[in-house]
């Protein structure tokens, strides 16, 4: 891809309508905004996202990497920039749709959402279906997640914990989830330290950490 | 048979700090590497995340983002 459609005139003549953002993940240790990625909930490479002045992701690319179909990802992150703009000037309709595009973007945890829902007022048959399918896939991942933590920190009170890596990374990783869903902050620092301690070993968790890193400052700094 | 002890614990800090060096050298040349494809000429690439925010503020044009690796192809 980077040496056919990001090398074409029309990815060229595409671009020039945008803020082009390259991200090179790196693994440099220390390296400012390394693990951006994570902070889009995205593992995998290539990733390519629209977002918006503050950094909030309003688009995923999800189709063939081609300049055709960029465009119509761009189409989507104009109109989700529409809905902003006048749901901010108070239209009601507009106000029920881009929460709703939000929603779908990943930016809500369940709680958030359902607070958003609350202030929304009366929904129509086909929004409030719409908001339903994405609070069960948040609770889906929530309960999951705060199961297996749960499981695993109970586990870990009894004396139990894996002696092969992989699964120690694992069983700390869902320790570390269960505890940010809960916004349980010492526990995630617990979690946290475990999985530090492995990285100094273990490059390939450095992403990892660092973005947890930063997400435990967001929780701290919310908390204040 | 202690000081061969200590001298052995010495050596391997040696090489960890050595291998931890090349470590480090060898993620700047693969990031050198990457930055210098074709591919980023081709457009006017921000690299820095928060000029990109920046820009995007100022300029009122939404941001294209294109999430890449350099430790591995």
């Amino acid at each position: 891809m980077e040496g056919g459609a990001l090398l074409t005139e029309e990815f060229k003549k595409f671009s020039q309508n945008y803020v082009m953002f390259l991200h090179v993940t790196t693994q440099i240790e220390g390296r400012k905004h390394d693990g951006l990625l994570g902070k889009y909930g995205r593992v995998a490479f290539p990733t390519f996202l629209f977002l918006d002045d503050s950094g909030s992701a309003i688009a995923r690319h999800r189709a063939p990497r081609t300049a055709d179909e960029f465009a119509k990802t761009a189409q989507k992150a104009d109109e989700f920039l529409e809905l902003k703009a006048r749901a901010e000037a108070g239209d009601k309709d507009a106000k029920v749709k881009y929460t709703l595009a939000r929603a779908q973007m990943g930016q809500f945890k369940r709680a958030e959402l359902e607070a958003e829902i609350k202030k929304l007022g009366r929904l129509g048959d086909e929004d409030a279906k719409a908001f339903k399918g994405i609070l069960a896939g948040l609770m889906m991942d929530e309960t999951s997640a705060t199961a297996l933590g749960e499981a695993f920190a109970k586990m870990e009170k009894d004396g139990y914990v894996p002696t092969e890596e992989q699964k120690r990374i694992s069983f700390y990783y869902n320790i570390w989830r269960c505890a940010e869903f809960k916004g349980d902050v010492a526990q995630m620092e617990h979690a946290l330290g475990k999985l530090r301690k492995i990285a100094e070993t273990n490059a390939r968790l450095g992403n990892f950490v660092r973005s947890a890193e930063a997400k435990l400052a967001e929780v701290k700094g919310k908390s204040k | 048979m202690r000081s061969g002890l200590c001298l052995g614990a010495a050596a391997l800090a040696v090489l960890l700090g050595l291998s931890t060096d090349a470590y480090a050298q060898s993620m700047e040349e693969r990031l050198e590497q990457k930055l210098a494809k074709e591919f980023v000429k081709n457009a006017e690439w921000n690299l820095d995340y928060d000029a990109a925010l920046a820009k995007a503020k100022t300029s009122k044009r939404p941001i294209f983002a294109y999430f890449t690796r350099s430790y591995s192809p």
